[in-house]
């Protein structure tokens, strides 16, 4: 108990101060974030020029051929992303682009 | 300045930037995930670095504020800031094809050289806490040096 004291009187008091100073960053950060809008983008795999497609207005036709003029399927499939919300007006090919954790895995296919 | 101020300066700063990007991690984990999918990792890779990273981050945390463990901390924080320091540099060269966001809190809003200078600046700030703890570097000697030139000459 003695020895368990004295380690809590040899902390790094300042060490302590920086991080409530980063407790604080972190905080005001986290509180002061406004939600972004998220767009929904499809991984086209199939045309490899495509590469991400913006599926705004394109509704998923999951069902049985033949399937609805211009909307895409997402066949499991946990080897890839199929779907994924990216923030609005940054392009899932940018750099700072972060897909959302709700990824929605499969192969896509886009009917035209 | 006595050598432990400094000690305690330096694991202190190195303490700060590991809770940080610990907190600013598990605080918006979902966002983590998507970060860490957003890397040039597997997904198996990516889900196992989201938790194991903050984990070792928040450990040397506390090992870092106590002078008894400071020592090994300075020598995992030196280990864990090269190997992010390295990650940058590869992927700076392009070599995977692309270059991912440097997500993580303030840093995302860093370009990845601005994210390289930061990171060597505190591989340096472990480095020289090391050798001021382990007596590499001449630190006695400078204070003694400094010392001999403020006596009066006879």
């Amino acid at each position: 108990m003695e020895k368990f004291k004295n380690a809590l009187k040899s902390v790094n008091k300042f060490g302590l101060v920086l991080i409530l100073a980063a407790a604080g960053i972190i905080f005001s950060q986290s509180a002061f974030k406004s939600k972004k809008a998220m767009v929904l983008w499809g991984k086209d795999s199939t045309v490899p020029s495509v590469g991400w497609r913006n599926l705004t207005g394109i509704a998923e036709d999951n069902g049985e051929a033949p399937h609805d003029p211009n909307t895409y399927r997402c066949v499991s499939n946990l080897e890839q992303i199929c779907t994924a919300e990216f923030e609005d007006s940054t392009p899932p090919t940018s750099p700072s682009s972060i897909p959302d954790g709700d990824t929605n895995q499969g192969e896509f296919i886009y009917n035209p | 300045m006595k050598k432990e101020t400094i000690l305690k300066f330096i694991s202190g700063l190195i303490a700060a930037l590991f809770f940080y990007a610990a907190f600013s991690k598990l605080i918006d984990y979902d966002k983590s995930v998507g970060e860490m999918r957003n890397q040039i990792f597997s997904a198996t890779i990516a889900n196992l670095l989201t938790w194991l990273i903050p984990t070792i981050e928040v450990t040397l945390t506390f090992l870092l504020l106590f002078p008894n463990t400071r020592k090994i901390a300075l020598w995992a924080s030196l280990f864990l800031l090269s190997a992010f320091t390295l990650y940058i540099g590869v992927v700076m060269t392009g070599v995977f094809g692309r270059i991912p966001c440097s997500c993580g809190g303030i840093l995302k809003n860093m370009s990845y050289g601005t994210h390289l200078i930061f990171n060597l600046f505190f591989v340096s700030l472990a480095v020289l806490g090391l050798a001021i703890e382990n007596g590499w570097i001449l630190y006695n000697r400078l204070f003694y040096l400094k010392k001999e030139r403020s006596l009066p000459d006879n």
